[in-house]
């Protein structure tokens, strides 16, 4: 009898002092994603390529090539567009400064497939990339100037 | 004696147990299902930038009638000094909840905390419309008086931020969080919901967002 009675007080005691928050036991299924858009109610788009949620409005120009550009760079001195056709990237850069820049191309979940560096000249500095070799899929154009701004954009081979 | 004595022991635990458990604040902007607050024993933060600014938000999560996954916002902090604060009210919020809805995802703090499963897409073209938010209608922004600017801004030395003007009105928005071809999470604004207008401010400081 005294034996049952102190096992109840023990189940009691463990009920009671089992915290609110709940003990989840199951394995989360979800994934971290890299890309994340936002489309408000007035139709502004914004796009956030890192995990960190690095925010930029965006602009589609042209649907069918997928162009884009950055339409608010705040305190950004970069003005960018891609254009992607026949495995050739173009890419625009218009800055009102001379600096070295990176730039690196990432698929979505973040895997770095190029890097490459550039001298960007005042005015607009058009390249051209090759992307005959990255396999089809949807990636993430990064430009980081040399006081680490970054800008990314996202193009479809 | 013994009887009266263990009952006394499990009143006395059973007294404590609750007064631990039940320090939350009432959180104010809980449209409905009262049944299911906002968890404020659990407030939660959400770093994003725009720009070159630094933000981060603070809010409340619950999962409202076991069917809406519910955001309530509380304040964006903004870490860096003017011109960080020249954002409109609006699209700080937006993007706030976007980012909060990306820190979720990421966290997996929707699960761990209400103990249900979050309002998210599963698949590549599911989409999920029980994403709500609520907060005040009306918003100002706000000077750290704290703030040390001979110092680097950090999240405890931060120059300001968005809170709310008023508590008595406010606004709930539904968001759909759709997954899309490629895997990308899709945030989109859906209607918007107030309880009053926001008071007439001679200042101009209060600005509403929930129109």
């Amino acid at each position: 009898m005294k034996n049952n009675t102190i096992l109840t007080i023990l189940i009691l005691l463990a009920i009671i002092l089992t915290p609110l928050e709940p003990i989840i036991a199951k394995e989360l299924s979800q994934s971290k994603h890299f890309a994340y858009k936002l489309i408000t109610k007035e139709g502004n788009i914004y796009q956030s390529l890192l995990l960190c949620s690095d925010w930029k409005e965006i602009k589609v120009v042209d649907k069918l090539s997928q162009s884009m550009q950055i339409k608010d760079i705040k305190s950004y001195p970069l003005y960018i567009s891609l254009t992607n056709m026949n495995d050739e990237l173009g890419i625009s850069i218009t800055t009102p400064e001379q600096n070295v820049s990176s730039i690196m191309i990432y698929n979505l979940s973040g895997f770095l497939f190029e890097e490459w560096q550039i001298n960007l000249f005042v005015g607009e500095n058009i390249i051209s990339k090759n992307i005959g070799k990255l396999p089809n899929g949807v990636y993430f154009l990064n430009i980081v100037n040399n006081i680490n701004q970054i800008v990314s954009l996202k193009f479809i081979k | 004696m013994k009887k009266i004595y263990l009952s006394c022991m499990i009143l006395f635990v059973l007294t404590l147990a609750i007064s631990i458990n039940c320090k939350a604040v009432p959180v104010l902007c809980e449209p409905d299902c009262p049944e299911t607050p906002f968890l404020s024993q659990y407030p939660l933060t959400c770093n994003f930038q725009l720009g070159n600014c630094h933000f981060v938000a603070d809010y409340y999560i619950r999962k409202a009638c076991s069917t809406y996954c519910d955001i309530l916002l509380w304040r964006v902090k903004c870490i860096d000094p003017p011109p960080c604060n020249n954002y409109p009210v609006a699209q700080l919020i937006n993007i706030a909840t976007a980012s909060i809805i990306q820190c979720l995802r990421n966290s997996g703090d929707f699960e761990r905390i209400t103990g249900q499963q979050a309002c998210f897409p599963t698949q590549p073209g599911d989409c999920n419309y029980n994403w709500r938010v609520s907060k005040a209608s009306c918003w100002k922004w706000f000077q750290n008086s704290s703030y040390n600017a001979t110092h680097p801004p950090t999240e405890e030395n931060y120059w300001g931020g968005i809170s709310y003007c008023t508590t008595d009105v406010c606004c709930l928005t539904w968001y759909k969080v759709c997954m899309d071809s490629l895997g990308q999470i899709i945030v989109t604004e859906l209607e918007s919901n107030s309880n009053g207008t926001c008071p007439y401010d001679p200042t101009g400081q209060c600005i509403s967002i929930c129109d």
